[in-house]
């Protein structure tokens, strides 16, 4: 081991009952390096990074920090330690300020055990100026954008004065200038001699910001590459153990004139009683798929929520098939609808229940005998679904819960695409789904598009609207404000629709960032 | 308002603010503490019951604190240690209180259902300087014992913990985002410990204050569903300390009257007894209302059960 190597983490094991999540995991990062960690969900990208910030307690092997051998008991340990973490759900409390949250856990104190809440805010504020994060202390966490609650986290990881910074899947959640604005902040944390673990399973964002690269798969940390020797297909090879299609594969739409989907004059309102939705319009047309982008929070959830029938618009309309849509989800379901929601376990799959049972919810026409359950021949179909669909691991008695989260979703998939409905609204259907997933649900889409159904696509990730749609919409505060077709566009377009600067800028005018930036977005696509 | 029930209602509704004080502490760090009941009806008994045999009423109120910590550490065990969940926990915890006293009182002090003794000493009262003179808020605040003037004083300085100082900061953290706690390194198990032994100081004071405070006696479960009623208050409240003993003030308030309306009206005591319930229930209707209010009817189907 060198001098620079600020951790060091040998042959690294961790079980979960029978479940080995991490087999002999070894990896060193050095210091003032980007090191990207990448690999398909459950591959133990995360159990890993728990471990390092003490989370988690490993059954076997070593962690060094800056030479010396740790044994972590607690995050507590790790942050003392200089180590900081950011989640991919953040770790924030929504009502209070966000000088409350970066000093929480290591607070300035006054006599008496009282807070210092008046050094709390300059000490906050400071931070967030030496970083150039900039950020008002006195400002409550659920009035920040995600991108703002994102820097909450990484100063609070500063404020500790963390030397190694893990992000777990940082930009799942930001803008495509977000995004460049954090990779810009973490080429200066680099350059500051702090090391930051980044782990992704977003190629394009490892290539772009990362010095070296780890791809784990199924536990094991399966190679370490530099970033200038590699390219994103060999990467996403070593992630599957196989060569996997970074693109789908479709033909041409052949969208016919039926619209299955119109929206007209939508408005609905937000949690917060805001105005989410604010007129929008949309129409999606038999044989086509539309992608619906853009940044979480500008309106989506309540779209969708609308047109499942799970809330009452404000005002407008929406037909689903020629009939007249109600915030009722049955009848709307008996229109015509399947809906993926994003919520698999909450609203899409009742996780505690038997497989079979979650794929004949729905389906209780067919199978009702009166009140009772045609239970044989419910379970036979399922165990054809689970078949067809193949969905790995899934035995008729088993939880929906013990499923993997891309197994889960197809069963969601094939629940939903097996009813007679002909339109599909898929709410990010590839969300913490693996590459192989990924790939059949995607695949099964594009097949549903060429049987003449209309495919409504909500997604955060711009990769998987430009690999699966004909159409792009983006939306921005609760309107649509492009409608592109997709081989007519590019993601720099759609990303600056999606951040609400509708007018394409002369290219040296969008670019506020410093060189690493630059660099970023040129790797964008 | 006539003084009189003025002043019981300052006196009645003391046990009430000790328990939603406990209470609300364990509300803060996000744990619904449905045993405040047990922990008062076993303080209730050791304190009348270490009164008796020592005729001290400082050790007697050290037995009821202690023996209700001694409730309170338990529920945390069976809640933090066993994982059993806080609500079958707190209703284990009530019924082990309410046998256990039921038994001791019948077996320690050989009565049944009800003990009382003249022996016992009270709580003095006391003047105020000042404010006694005042008409009519010198007849409604002055005079009562120490312990009411405790209940009070104990409000700011709930309100001070948990506004001002770091462990405070971190309590209602914890309350409201457990992950952000532990991320930030904060011993959640720690805050959750300390939060429901406080409770169990509190409700300590209140159970002391039932069998000692006014008359002494014991019944067996004399809380009558104060603990209830207590985080009734709480709930209404959202857990802010002033407000919930204000709340609690009120239901105080409409206990006095349905203690004293009799008298003053010949109205059947049966029905006006139940006043504090029915202010219970429409103060929990407001709760209700304002939540699905700010849900608003354009809002999403709720599917989380809370």
């Amino acid at each position: 081991m060198s001098a620079s190597d600020v951790v060091e983490i040998t042959g690294v094991v961790k079980r979960f009952g029978d479940f080995t999540a991490i087999h002999d995991a070894s990896l060193t990062v050095r210091k003032g390096e980007v090191h990207a960690i990448v690999g398909e969900n459950g591959a133990g990208k995360s159990t890993l990074m728990n471990i390092l910030y003490g989370l988690l307690h490993r059954d076997a092997g070593e962690v060094k920090l800056f030479q010396e051998s740790v044994n972590f008991s607690g995050p507590a340990e790790a942050i003392a330690a200089g180590v900081g973490m950011v989640h991919q759900h953040f770790k924030l409390a929504p009502t209070f300020t966000v000088a409350d949250n970066i000093i929480l856990g290591s607070e300035p104190m006054r006599s008496l055990g009282r807070l210092d809440r008046e050094r709390a805010i300059r000490e906050t504020g400071e931070i967030s100026k030496r970083y150039g994060l900039d950020l008002d202390p006195r400002a409550i966490i659920s009035s920040l954008a995600v991108g703002l609650r994102q820097r909450v986290e990484i100063l609070k990881a500063l404020y500790r004065e963390a030397q190694v910074l893990i992000l777990d899947e940082p930009t799942a959640v930001l803008t495509p200038q977000e995004t460049r604005e954090l990779f810009a902040t973490i080429r200066t944390l680099a350059e500051n001699g702090h090391s930051i673990i980044f782990i992704t399973h977003k190629l394009r964002e490892v290539l772009a910001v990362s010095d070296r690269i780890s791809v784990m798969r199924q536990g094991r940390i399966v190679a370490t590459l530099d970033n200038k020797d590699v390219t994103a297909q060999e990467i996403a090879s070593l992630m599957v153990g196989r060569t996997v299609l970074l693109r789908v594969n479709k033909s041409k739409a052949k969208a016919s004139d039926e619209a299955l989907l119109r929206v007209d004059g939508l408005t609905a309102r937000g949690e917060r009683g805001e105005t989410a939705v604010d007129d929008l319009s949309l129409t999606v047309r038999s044989g086509e798929i539309v992608g619906l982008a853009g940044v979480q929070g500008n309106g989506q959830d309540e779209l969708v929520e609308c047109i499942a029938g799970l809330r009452r618009q404000v005002s407008g309309t929406i037909d689903i098939c020629g009939r007249r849509a109600a915030a009722d989800p049955r009848a709307n379901r008996a229109a015509g609808l399947a809906y993926i929601p994003a919520d698999r376990g909450g609203v899409g799959l009742s996780l505690d229940s038997a497989i079979w049972e979650n794929l004949t919810v729905g389906h209780v026409e067919e199978f009702g005998r009166g009140p009772m359950l045609a239970i044989r021949a419910a379970r036979q179909r399922a165990g054809s679904l689970i078949q067809s669909f193949d969905i790995r691991g899934a035995e008729l008695d088993k939880r929906a819960g013990s499923l993997s989260g891309g197994n889960q979703q197809k069963v969601q998939v094939a629940r939903e695409l097996t009813r007679d409905a002909r339109l599909v609204l898929a709410e990010q259907p590839s969300q913490g789904v693996d590459i192989g997933a990924i790939e059949s649900i995607h695949r099964i889409l594009v097949e549903m598009r060429d049987a003449g159904r209309a495919v409504f696509v909500i997604s955060a990730d711009l990769d998987e609207i430009f690999s699966l749609s004909d159409r792009i919409l983006v939306i921005y505060r609760g309107r649509i404000v492009a409608d592109l077709l997709t081989e007519e566009t590019d993601a720099e377009t759609v990303g600056r629709y999606m951040g609400g600067l509708d007018e394409p800028a002369p290219p040296d005018q969008h670019k506020p960032d410093t060189g690493s930036g630059d660099e970023a977005s040129a790797h964008v696509r | 308002m006539d003084s009189d029930i003025a002043f019981s209602a300052v006196r009645i509704s003391t046990p009430l603010i000790f328990a939603a004080m406990g209470g609300l502490l364990t509300y803060q760090a996000g744990m619904l503490n449905i045993a405040l009941d047990g922990f008062m009806i076993v303080a209730a008994f050791a304190a009348i019951a270490v009164a008796y045999v020592t005729g001290s009423l400082g050790i007697a109120l050290l037995a009821g604190v202690f023996f209700s910590v001694v409730m309170a550490a338990l529920l945390a065990l069976f809640n933090l240690r066993f994982r059993a969940h806080i609500f079958i926990a707190g209703i284990a915890v009530t019924f082990l209180a309410y046998g256990l006293t039921a038994l001791l009182l019948k077996g320690l002090l050989g009565e049944d259902g009800v003990f009382s003794a003249n022996t016992i000493p009270t709580f003095s009262t006391i003047e105020i300087p000042l404010i006694k003179d005042i008409p009519w808020i010198g007849r409604v605040l002055s005079g009562h014992t120490i312990l009411v003037y405790l209940a009070y004083l104990s409000v700011p300085v709930v309100a001070w913990f948990l506004y001002r100082t770091r462990w405070g900061l971190r309590v209602r953290v914890v309350g409201e985002a457990e992950d952000a706690a532990l991320a930030a390194g904060v011993n959640v198990e720690r805050i959750k410990l300390q939060t429901m032994l406080l409770s169990g100081v509190f409700c300590g004071l209140a159970g002391a204050y039932l069998s000692l405070g006014y008359v002494s006696l014991f019944a067996n479960k004399m809380t009558n569903e104060r603990g209830l009623i207590a985080l009734a208050a709480i709930f209404f409240a959202k857990g802010a300390p002033f407000p919930t003993a204000l709340v609690a003030l009120l239901f105080g308030t409409a206990t006095a009257l349905s203690v004293r309306l009799p008298q003053m009206t010949g109205a059947a005591p049966q029905l006006l007894q139940l006043i504090p319930y029915v202010v219970t229930v429409l103060a929990l209707v407001v709760v209700g209302i304002r939540n699905a209010r700010s849900r608003s009817r354009h809002g999403a189907w709720r599917f989380d059960v809370q």
